[in-house]
């Protein structure tokens, strides 16, 4: 069976989601292969939103017909060892406070280390790594010269040392690092790990999550694509075909088949495991996975802050951070666990890690994970959890590992492809980038 | 260093007398590394008068004091244009031995030969490789030729179709490239040695396959990706160009030192020295490193916020070591001759060479490391003789290694443990050992300094470009090591300084 289709997303999550909505919103006949679905993986976006939502979208889709109530996650927080931590917010005045009472003097730097991080967007060895040039989401500042401080060679470098040019404080320093690295599964000290952290600080970087009652955003994005006729598929995804007559035929795993004029993949981890034009190349780093461990509480947890919604990182240490990349790299769980995670309501909260190998490996030999594996991870993580809420583990009436199959780990670089297919790099500003790419495509296909 | 001893001392007292101000000259050339001795000669072969000082540091001086013997190391890039226009053949340049075959030492015993002619390199291999490592190989070369390193080296990587495996190459990591293009494990692990052998990346990071490009992006008698030994080693291609240098008028001098860049109006003016006189030129040409230029010699103030900014990229944090050894017995058959013929590299797995440069950079000595290994007798043709030498390359170790003889013991002990991996009988026959750091050779561009540490690639490359996009001074141009990316004496970033400076001279010239 072949039918016709115009625009094909391929992936899971919100920007896949949105990616689909919007092709269809611009009169493509779309249709979302949705392969977490069906692999029964993490998906991303499931509660905060990958990124904010841009105006531009919530007008296009009418997204306020479906009662869509969002607010801004309330601060990145993470927890340093002995009771410390450290917040940042999505109003700046409101982290240089923070900042004032806590870093000696590092405030003052806080609004440059901002300017500095929006502007590259439009450094030119930044923007065509990321391979942006065509559809950039943001309107350039005008004279495209980037930020005149930062050489490329510095944004080629380690993230630890690229934010100690700014920063004296270690607590500050760790946190930036927590919250970035963590999303990115790079190390503090690995080389290029700094181009990961521009996207990070971008103001439609900010994720989003519901409204108390309300529904996730993911949620709210497949009603759109239902009322504007996406055909959503759940499936994994066999092959991609080679390009002929400038369409492309796509075998699923239930032995359909469908033909795309363009394929659209909504993360790059997705185009790399199909082997796929420009996800073919290689731009995931470090042989790493993410792990996801779901955990139902029999009686609600004091959370460190107050910030019930903020998405925390457990770490202690720049080196940390750097220590658990390298383990993870070599095949070993990590002895010191970088560990995210967020409040869903009270009694439930994921803890993420994106730190485990892809294969273990035990003098030279490498092995595939075991049950007694997943249980250590398992363990591993909320003993990592008890150390900053104490008394968790009592508390822990369900737990549920899911580790992903693929490699979680991106470069925050990207490639798109004119030849009818679609990379979207692996960025913070997720939803923001997904609408720009989609309206850039149809717009030039 | 027979031929430069005429210019040095006589040169020195009565051209620039105490105080006095020296005028007439063209261009000045700071630092004798093969760079600087390059641009000197292309320059006087234009009919500049240029004076080439060879500048050296108290901390150079006192670390070469000590160092009867120097580097060595086989020749992967030494530019074609070079060779032409400065007549390196004539000069004396002879290769003792090109297109050299390597062949690569695994864990478990496993080896892999691949032809010196990494274009058609395949021919040793599996039916079911030949095809992927053509393709690889093509596809390389012409990657690399693109990126056009070391001075050219520019980050273009726009993510159309016809670029894109270049942009791949360069983004992207060696585990990654190599399962995705190379079917069996011991090849995968050969080229992961390639990436990483001089290079501060591990396979498992991104930009580490850069190390590949950069490796290939040169040619070497006429060959793209070839190896070679030159008569006399590095040291004989050294005193081919010191040959050009005086069969190009060009004044050579040591002292007295050059203090200072003399800036007048954004432009170049000149140099002042320690004697306090001036030697006044439109045109300085600096082979020194970029600290040394530009902070010390220019000064803060001459420059840019962008450009200090540039200039303040992390050090180093690898370096490649290099052990001597002599042995003795004569050896007579064929097959361990032909072993010795070719270029032989130790590869670890891919986990062991990541752990490696985790450890490096860490400052411990590693527990595996990439080795290179060449017997320069033999390649010379000397084969028949009672002792041998073996010049064994390490790499990474940390860069600093100043920590004494303990620290230098256990590299000792850690490379020969690799050696008896490869070749069981060598150990009992060596006669004497000596290991050369990096510290030995000075951290700083010296001719031998090629056994410097580099950045990693992509920072390196993007440095280079910022470098050689020049500081906004008129006049001043820059071939110092940190514009090199790659093997030892290139010789490009020294000719295009040269033709910048006298492009630049008959511009001002027709205005």
């Amino acid at each position: 069976m072949t039918t016709p289709i115009d625009f094909v997303v391929i992936g899971g999550g919100d920007t896949a989601y949105c990616a689909a909505a919007v092709a269809a919103s611009l009169g493509a006949r779309a249709t979302l292969i949705d392969i977490d679905q069906d692999a029964g993986l993490p998906v991303a976006g499931a509660h905060a939103s990958s990124g904010s939502v841009p105006n531009s979208l919530w007008r296009r889709l009418n997204l306020q017909n479906y009662g869509l109530a969002l607010e801004p996650t309330p601060a990145f927080t993470t927890l340093l060892p002995k009771g410390r931590m450290v917040s940042t917010y999505q109003n700046d005045s409101q982290t240089e406070q923070l900042l004032a009472e806590l870093c000696n003097g590092d405030h003052a730097y806080w609004r440059d280390f901002l300017a500095d991080m929006r502007n590259l967007e439009d450094c030119s060895a930044f923007r065509k790594l990321t391979g942006f040039n065509g559809a950039t989401h943001k309107p350039s500042n005008g004279n495209g010269n980037g930020s005149p401080s930062i050489p490329d060679s510095k944004l080629f470098g380690d993230a630890a040392s690229f934010l100690e040019d700014y920063f004296s404080h270690k607590d500050l320093i760790t946190h930036l690092l927590a919250q970035v690295m963590a999303q990115n599964g790079m190390g503090a000290a690995t080389t290029g790990s700094a181009l990961a952290l521009p996207g990070f600080f971008l103001e439609e970087a900010w994720p989003q999550q519901p409204s108390p009652g309300g529904a996730p955003l993911i949620e709210v994005l497949r009603q759109a694509c239902e009322t504007l006729e996406v055909e959503i598929i759940s499936s994994a995804v066999v092959e991609i075909g080679a390009r002929t007559r400038k369409r492309r035929s796509i075998v699923l795993s239930n032995g359909d088949s469908l033909d795309a004029s363009i394929v659209y993949f909504a993360s790059p981890n997705d185009a790399a495991s199909l082997g796929v034009a420009a996800g073919a190349s290689p731009l995931h780093a470090a042989p790493l996975r993410t792990a996801q461990l779901r955990i139902t509480l029999s009686d609600s947890i004091a959370v460190p802050g107050g910030e019930d919604g903020a998405m925390f990182q457990i770490a202690d240490s720049i080196d940390e951070i750097q220590e658990a990349f390298e383990a993870a790299s070599l095949g070993r769980l990590p002895v010191r666990l970088p560990v995210g995670f967020q409040m869903i309501d009270e009694n439930t909260i994921v803890a993420t890690t994106h730190y485990c190998p892809r294969t273990l490996c035990e003098d030279g030999v490498s092995r595939e994970w075991t049950s007694q594996d997943k249980q250590a991870l398992t363990s591993a993580i909320i003993s990592r959890l008890d150390s900053r809420l104490p008394g968790i583990s009592e508390k822990t009436s369900e737990r549920q590992l899911s580790l992903s199959a693929n490699t979680p780990i991106e470069t925050p670089i990207s490639v798109f492809d004119h030849d009818g297919v679609i990379v979207q790099p692996h960025r913070h500003d997720g939803i923001a980038v997904a609408e720009d790419l989609v309206e850039w495509a149809l717009s030039h296909g | 260093m027979g031929e430069v001893q005429d210019g040095e001392e006589p040169g020195v007292n009565a051209a620039s007398p105490t105080g006095g101000i020296e005028s007439g000259i063209d261009a000045i050339v700071l630092g004798a590394s093969f760079d600087g001795m390059v641009a000197a000669a292309r320059l006087g072969k234009a009919g500049l008068k240029t004076i080439l000082f060879e500048q050296e540091t108290k901390e150079e001086s006192d670390a070469s004091a000590g160092q009867s013997i120097t580097a060595d190391s086989l020749l992967s890039m030494l530019d074609s244009k070079v060779v032409s226009e400065l007549e390196l053949y004539r000069m004396g340049l002879n290769y003792a031995a090109r297109r050299l075959d390597s062949i690569y030492f695994m864990d478990e015993g496993e080896t892999i030969s691949l032809d010196g002619d990494f274009h058609g390199a395949s021919q040793h291999l599996d039916d079911a490789e030949i095809e992927p490592f053509s393709d690889f190989s093509k596809k390389i070369l012409n990657a690399a030729a693109v990126v056009a390193l070391p001075a050219g080296a520019r980050v273009n990587g726009q993510a159309t179709n016809s670029d894109h495996d270049d942009f791949a190459f360069r983004v992207g990591a060696v585990d990654e490239i190599l399962s995705a293009t190379l079917p069996r494990v011991p090849l995968r692990t050969a080229m992961a040695a390639e990436c990483v052998y001089g290079f501060d990346c591990a396979p498992s990071e991104p930009f580490s396959f850069g190390g590949m490009l950069s490796r290939m992006s040169g040619e070497i008698a006429g060959l793209p990706g070839a190896m070679a030994y030159a008569d006399g080693g590095l040291s004989g291609v050294m005193q081919t160009v010191r040959r050009a240098v005086q069969a190009n008028k060009v004044d050579v001098r040591r002292t007295p030192s050059v203090q200072e860049i003399l800036i007048e109006q954004d432009g170049v003016a000149g140099v002042r020295l320690a004697s306090g006189g001036q030697i006044r030129a439109p045109n300085v040409i600096s082979a020194l490193n970029a600290n040394e230029t530009f902070l010390d010699l220019v000064g803060a103030g001459q420059l840019g916020v962008e450009f200090q900014s540039a200039l303040s990229v992390p050090e180093p944090r690898v370096a490649k070591v290099q052990l001597q050894l002599e042995i003795t017995g004569a050896v007579t058959d064929e097959r361990t001759l032909q072993l010795m013929r070719k270029r032989i590299v130790y590869a670890p797995p891919a986990h062991a060479m990541s752990e490696a440069i985790f450890q490096a950079r860490r400052g411990q000595v590693p527990d595996a490391m990439i080795l290179e290994i060449f017997f320069p007798d033999v390649l010379a043709g000397r084969e028949e003789t009672e002792t041998y030498s073996i010049i064994v390359t390490a790499h990474p170790l940390p860069i600093e290694m100043a920590d004494g003889k303990k620290r230098k013991a256990q590299v000792e002990k850690t490379i020969l443990s690799l050696v008896d991996r490869i070749a069981p009988n060598v150990r009992k026959r060596i006669q004497s050992q000596s290991l050369l750091t990096a510290d030995d050779m000075s951290k700083r561009d010296t001719p031998m300094g090629w056994l410097n540490a580099q950045r990693p690639v992509m920072q390196q490359m993007a440095l280079a470009q910022k470098l050689k996009d020049a500081s906004g001074v008129s006049g001043l141009y820059f071939c110092g090591s940190e514009v090199g990316v790659g093997g030892p004496l290139c010789g490009r970033a020294g000719l295009q300084a040269a033709r910048a400076t006298i492009d630049g001279r008959r511009r001002r010239e027709a205005r």
